[in-house]
């Protein structure tokens, strides 16, 4: 049995806020910490197993949740300009990232060798997150459509 | 911006701001709001409001627009 709430909408979506603003800074202080542990601390993915299971369901009941909803992101549309974008913004970060570990954890001989070995991560990287943000784009494109003709749809039968 | 016609219309009914949101199903922070303009209610809660104050959504919620 739901119980009813004793919030008027104002309140409620207050509430809501507060919630999403404490949800992100959770998620985002999860990775990091994460992030600081495996790279600086030297932790073993066991150390860190339980901060990932609990970020990775936030992560992927985020994503499902925004598919069912066809919601894509707050500043850009699906299509290739936003594909591009965040997959060079992403590449560039994680590529930065694993360069600094790269540098910390191994020793290179000459810096060529380095730049290579980094130059091939991003590429990599780059295709992998590009592919992947397609994927997902033309996807929630197909569910928004299919959202539309769902309430087209229930519009005729009022008819 | 401020919704000064709910407040002349709330007090063309002798009512506080406490009474008119107990009739509504709100509170009164969220009255004061509204009147304030700091918040923008759902077209549910204008309907509530309106009938509550026996005018009309036009009355209280449309905004005047000069056009020079």
């Amino acid at each position: 049995m739901r119980k009813k709430k004793k919030l008027d909408e104002r309140e409620l979506m207050e509430m809501y806020k507060i919630e999403h603003y404490a949800f992100w800074f959770m998620f985002w202080a999860l990775f990091s910490s994460m992030f600081i542990q495996l790279l600086f601390c030297d932790a073993s993915f066991q150390q860190i197993s339980g901060e990932w299971v609990v970020f990775m369901i936030a992560a992927i009941a985020s994503s499902i949740a925004y598919y069912k909803g066809g919601h894509y992101d707050y500043y850009t549309k699906p299509g290739i300009k936003s594909y591009l974008l965040y997959s060079i913004i992403f590449t560039i970060l994680t590529d930065v990232i694993i360069a600094i570990t790269f540098y910390i954890h191994h020793n290179y001989s000459t810096i060529k060798g380095f730049v290579i070995t980094i130059a091939i991560y991003g590429g990599v990287l780059f295709v992998v997150i590009f592919a992947s943000m397609a994927i997902t784009g033309e996807a929630i494109k197909k569910r928004r459509k299919k959202l539309e003709e769902q309430f087209n749809e229930s519009n005729n039968h009022d008819k | 911006m401020k919704n000064l016609k709910l407040k002349a219309a709330r007090a063309g009914m002798d009512l506080s701001q406490e009474q008119l949101a107990e009739k509504v199903g709100v509170t009164r922070q969220t009255i004061g709001m509204i009147e304030a303009g700091n918040f923008n209610p759902s077209i549910q809660l204008c309907i509530a409001i309106c009938k509550a104050l026996n005018k009309t959504l036009n009355d209280i919620f449309w905004e005047d627009t000069n056009y020079a």
